[in-house]
């Protein structure tokens, strides 16, 4: 009983925090105080208070402005990336469990090689390479992250195919394209979500160290990682800047965390384990 | 009308394929049309592969298997109807299912997938009068297969198959996971759905009474082999390999046989390792079915010795 409540409390605190931070991402034009660009040099390193509740930075902008305008960059570089990879990577993966034995081999092969670099020092180099930008950081995100997919995906289609409805699906005289995206696809569906939304919160994650090391989108851009770099120089004298950003980074890390693995224990899953 | 000419299966397995499998073995057999014929014989004897094979979802490694007269090895050649004219229901009414899908799409997915049905209506109309043919109520079209009991699902599975107007249904132990009373319930089905639509079943099935009150032909395998082949009164009355003899006896409990040596015999008859009319011969070469009645066939090289006393 105590596991049935802690099971469903994950996943009602995570929709309670991920529909506050949706909400404040829809509207946040509605919710900010001052324009998040406003500079305002005469009032730079602002405590709290209520004019400025967050305090302000040393430009002078508004804190919680660019903590709410920031929200949006966050959940969406989270939402294209992840969708990205899921795509991506179960397309890859459908193919590779259900083609033929040496085709999956070849791309087994490529993935193991792939998932040999270590993850981050990968995104990190490309991120330099390509320079800072929304898109390039997109693409050092994207890079890696749908291999994990594709490898998970593949496990399933295998014991898929074994299942008795596949075989009768062909016997019924099914293509290999119907019954790869009308009797596979469907049935990887539940785990494939319950995947992605524990990828959410690392992608953001990562995001937000791209944008820290200064390798995201345009410096003058509220997004919490690069706040929080600005906000390191003056951690002694002005130490809300950096806090308040992080905080957002962390509460919403930990949605997408308790999201996933409510997910999992609701659907009873059992299967799918933090991968990558 | 399905004939298997010199049909073998041989899985390969392990490192380099070195490891090898006979499944069938050399099978020659003609199911006539709209006729019911009952494959038997012990797990593992190859009877469902012979059915898989005839269902075309295995190739034979040798051999060819003809529908009609065409050969079935490349499906996608042949016209549609030759295509889905020999469809299958399986032991396990539940795995046939996606489980994802309700049973009304599930009905209507062949239909819609091969254009056998455009119109919405005339669809519905064809499920509902196959409903009705099952004895089973329409709302069942809105349920999930895991809400229905194996007897109804494996009624729908049927009811999948009827709907795409099959001439050869290839029930693979249909009845083995249903208890006694949804049994005969099947049997019963199969027996109308033979009579009204014509359409032939291959019976594959371990379960001797279950073939007897349904077909009129049998075939007994033993490892891949057909090693018998005749009437249902043939076969009760007047069998003549021992293996067939030994089966009968087990299936009427008049004796409980342990079979000791495998029948993977590479050379020679496969049954000779345990066959108390083992002679030389055995060993040296394979038996054919050769003819002793007249739709009787014995796979041994004594059978006529035997059958003349």
């Amino acid at each position: 009983m105590t596991s049935f409540i802690m099971k469903r409390t994950s996943f009602i605190l995570a929709m309670v925090l991920l529909s506050f931070l949706a909400a404040v991402a829809l509207l946040a034009p509605w919710l900010t105080l001052h324009d998040p660009y406003a500079q305002n040099l005469d009032n730079r390193f602002a405590g709290p208070s209520g004019t400025y509740w967050f305090g302000t930075d040393d430009l002078g902008r508004c804190v919680y402005s660019r903590l709410i305008m920031g929200t949006r960059v966050s959940l969406f570089t989270g939402i294209i990336v992840v969708s990205l990879n899921a795509l991506i990577g179960s397309l890859v993966g459908l193919i590779s469990g259900f083609g033929p034995k040496v085709f999956d081999s070849i791309v087994m092969g490529l993935l193991d090689i792939l998932l040999a670099f270590p993850g981050t020092i990968l995104t990190l180099a490309v991120a330099g390479i390509l320079g800072p930008g929304f898109l390039n950081m997109i693409i050092a995100l994207t890079l890696l992250g749908w291999v994990g997919y594709a490898r998970f995906v593949r496990g399933m289609v295998l014991s898929l195919k074994e299942r008795e409805f596949i075989e009768t699906a062909r016997s019924l005289g099914f293509g290999s394209f119907h019954i790869l995206f009308k009797h596979l696809l469907p049935n990887c569906l539940g785990p494939i979500i319950v995947l992605s939304s524990m990828e959410m919160a690392g992608v953001i994650l990562m995001a937000a160290g791209l944008n820290f090391l200064g390798l995201g989108v345009q410096d003058s851009y509220p997004e919490w990682g690069a706040m929080l770099d600005r906000g390191k120089n003056y951690l002694r004298t002005a130490p809300h800047i950096a806090t308040f950003p992080g905080l957002a980074i962390m509460v919403t890390v930990l949605a997408f965390n308790l999201l996933g693995d409510g997910l999992r224990d609701l659907l009873q899953g059992g299967e799918v384990t933090r991968s990558v | 009308m399905l004939e298997f000419r010199n049909v073998s299966k041989v899985f390969r397995q392990g490192w380099l394929k070195k490891a090898e499998i006979v499944a069938v073995k050399d099978i020659s057999l003609l199911i006539k049309p709209k006729e019911i014929f009952g494959l038997m014989g012990e797990s593992g004897s190859g009877k469902s592969t012979l059915g898989k094979l005839a269902l075309g979802l295995l190739t034979p490694s040798a051999g060819e298997v003809l529908w009609e007269g065409k050969s079935r090895a490349d499906l996608k050649s042949l016209p549609q109807e030759a295509r889905l004219a020999i469809q299958g229901i399986t032991q396990n009414p539940y795995g046939v299912f996606n489980p994802r899908y309700r049973i009304g799409y599930a009905l209507a997915e062949p239909l819609i997938y091969h254009g056998l049905l455009q119109n919405k209506q005339e669809r519905l109309f064809r499920i509902r009068e196959t409903l009705k043919l099952i004895n089973m109520e329409e709302d069942c079209l809105d349920k999930y297969p895991g809400q229905l009991s194996g007897g109804q699902v494996q009624r729908l599975a049927l009811a999948r198959v009827l709907l795409m107007d099959p001439r050869l249904i290839v029930a693979d132990e249909p009845t083995t996971m249903l208890d006694l009373s949804i049994q005969a319930q099947i049997l019963h089905l199969l027996k109308r759905i033979h009579e009204q639509t014509g359409a032939g079943i291959l019976l594959i099935s371990h379960d001797l009474p279950v073939v007897t009150a349904l077909a009129r032909r049998i075939g007994m395998m033993y490892g891949g082999r057909l090693v018998e082949v005749g009437t249902v009164q043939d076969i009760l009355n007047n069998a003549l390999h021992p293996y067939t003899q030994l089966f009968l006896a087990a299936a009427r409990e008049e004796a409980f046989p342990e079979l000791q040596n495998s029948s993977n015999n590479p050379t020679g008859c496969v049954y000779r390792g345990n066959c108390y009319r083992v002679q030389e011969l055995c060993a040296a070469k394979s038996p054919e079915l050769i003819p002793v009645g007249r739709e009787h066939f014995v796979a041994c090289h004594f059978a006529n010795e035997v059958k003349n006393g």
